[in-house]
């Protein structure tokens, strides 16, 4: 065997640390994955029954709210019920409970969130045959009338107090519909151009006229 | 002898007439119900009747005193002392006190023809229902069957003149002056105030005495509502 010559000492290092990475290299790839031990909790089985599991309630999404006023003689009710519904309007059902404590709906209508039914402190008629409903809305209010028993009038479930009045083209604005001066006889005051106090008028139900007062309400 | 009767009859007839005089003025209130003023204070019901009340005729509700019970708030009977009624003219308001509890806050409606005068008062006679006319022309008005009547009086509004707290069936726009005088209230509120107040009812008919005098009233242009303290009455 020849002597390796001094100057091939750079070569067989070279390849002795090459060949030794590789090896290692092998061995460090493929070494088995080391034994885990686990620790062993015995645990007791349960059987699991074939009932469905109880779900948890979820708390209602859409509130409901209420409210409701009585007759001057306290023997009927008006309410109005209000449901938020998912589309952002809110509904608003109108109903009225008899003597007998028994509840009828008669109108309902869902309405954008800023809108709303309201029921004034002398909504009923003094006979309550009838009763009045403030629609509120940011621009303005209007005043519709019911029939108690839910029966139409000649031109529909409800008189629109506003709109008669627009088409009788009095030179005033209504300001409120403020209450009952007599069964079938709506109290309505106005307002002129200027913001000051109308003349008042009594709206006539059942002839759907205008009667402007000499006295201001 | 005639010039020497002369200065005293002059003397005479001048005092007469400061008398005649004074007694007019001090009639300046008048009834708060023109024709019925105070003509019967005893219980008045008349079932099937019908009332006018702004050219209107009015069905009046029947009364039917013997399916009713005669009902006190109880455990107040010693204490018509503590026991305060306010009503604020400004506001068309009634507040029932009792001490500083607020028994009942509700809207009323006071004189828009005739006034209903400002004072401090007191309830003197309690009638379950009676009879209510006055006004001429259009403002004619004729109502059986009021429910629920406190009259009231002060040293000067006399008990002659007829003002009462009652219920009121003929109109509901409480929240605004539609009386000649008198205070309405919605019927169920009457109700309660007359069950509440002094003197207790004992018959459909009742007078204050020395042992259950009659529940205060003030009747105020503005009422100031402070919470603790008893509402102050604004002149």
């Amino acid at each position: 065997m020849s002597r390796i010559n001094r100057h091939q000492y750079p070569t067989v290092l070279f390849s002795l640390i090459l060949i030794t990475g590789l090896i290692s290299s092998y061995f460090l790839l493929n070494r088995p994955a080391k034994n885990k031990i686990v620790k062993q909790i015995s645990m007791p089985v349960i059987l699991v029954s074939q009932t469905p599991l109880p779900t948890p309630s979820v708390a209602p999404l859409f509130k409901k709210w209420s409210e409701s006023q009585p007759s001057i003689d306290g023997s009927i009710e008006l309410i109005v019920e209000y449901h938020e519904l998912p589309n952002s309007q809110v509904s608003n059902s109108i109903f009225v409970k008899n003597k007998e404590k028994e509840k009828q709906l008669i109108f309902t209508q869902d309405l954008i969130i800023d809108d709303q039914m309201k029921i004034p402190f002398n909504t009923w008629s003094p006979d309550e045959t009838h009763f009045f409903i403030e629609k509120q809305t940011p621009i303005d209010s209007r005043y519709l009338v019911f029939k108690t028993s839910g029966e139409q009038f000649k031109d529909g479930l409800f008189l629109d107090v506003n709109e008669y009045f627009n088409q009788k083209e009095i030179p005033f604005a209504i300001d409120k519909v403020t209450g009952w001066a007599a069964p079938g006889l709506l109290l309505v005051t106005t307002l002129k151009d200027d913001q000051t106090k109308g003349p008042s008028y009594w709206f006539e139900i059942n002839s759907l006229k205008f009667i402007q007062l000499s006295t201001q309400f | 002898m005639v010039k020497h009767l002369i200065l005293p009859s002059i003397v005479v007839l001048l005092f007469i007439g400061f008398l005649l005089s004074f007694f007019l003025t001090k009639q300046k209130i008048a009834c708060a119900n023109s024709i019925s003023c105070t003509n019967n204070l005893s219980t008045l019901i008349e079932n099937d009747a019908q009332g006018i009340f702004l050219g209107q005729i009015v069905d009046v509700p029947d009364i039917n005193p013997s399916s009713e019970k005669m009902s006190t708030v109880l455990g107040e009977t010693d204490q018509a002392s503590s026991k305060h009624i306010y009503v604020d003219l400004a506001q068309q308001k009634l507040y029932a006190f009792d001490g500083d509890k607020l028994f009942l806050e509700t809207l009323v409606s006071t004189g828009k023809w005739g006034r209903t005068p400002p004072g401090e008062y007191r309830i003197w006679v309690k009638i379950r229902s009676t009879r209510m006319s006055g006004g001429s022309g259009n403002d004619a008005y004729d109502l059986p069957n009021v429910p629920f009547n406190m009259f009231f009086y002060s040293p000067q509004v006399p008990k002659s003149r007829g003002y009462a707290l009652h219920g009121a069936y003929w109109h509901n726009n409480f929240g605004h002056e539609m009386s000649h005088g008198c205070v309405n209230m919605r019927p169920i509120d009457a109700e309660q105030i007359y069950n509440w107040t002094n003197p207790i009812s004992q018959k459909s008919t009742t007078y204050e005495s020395v042992d259950d005098p009659g529940t205060q009233i003030s009747i105020c242009n503005q009422i100031l509502l402070n919470q603790g303290t008893n509402p102050v009455c604004l002149e």
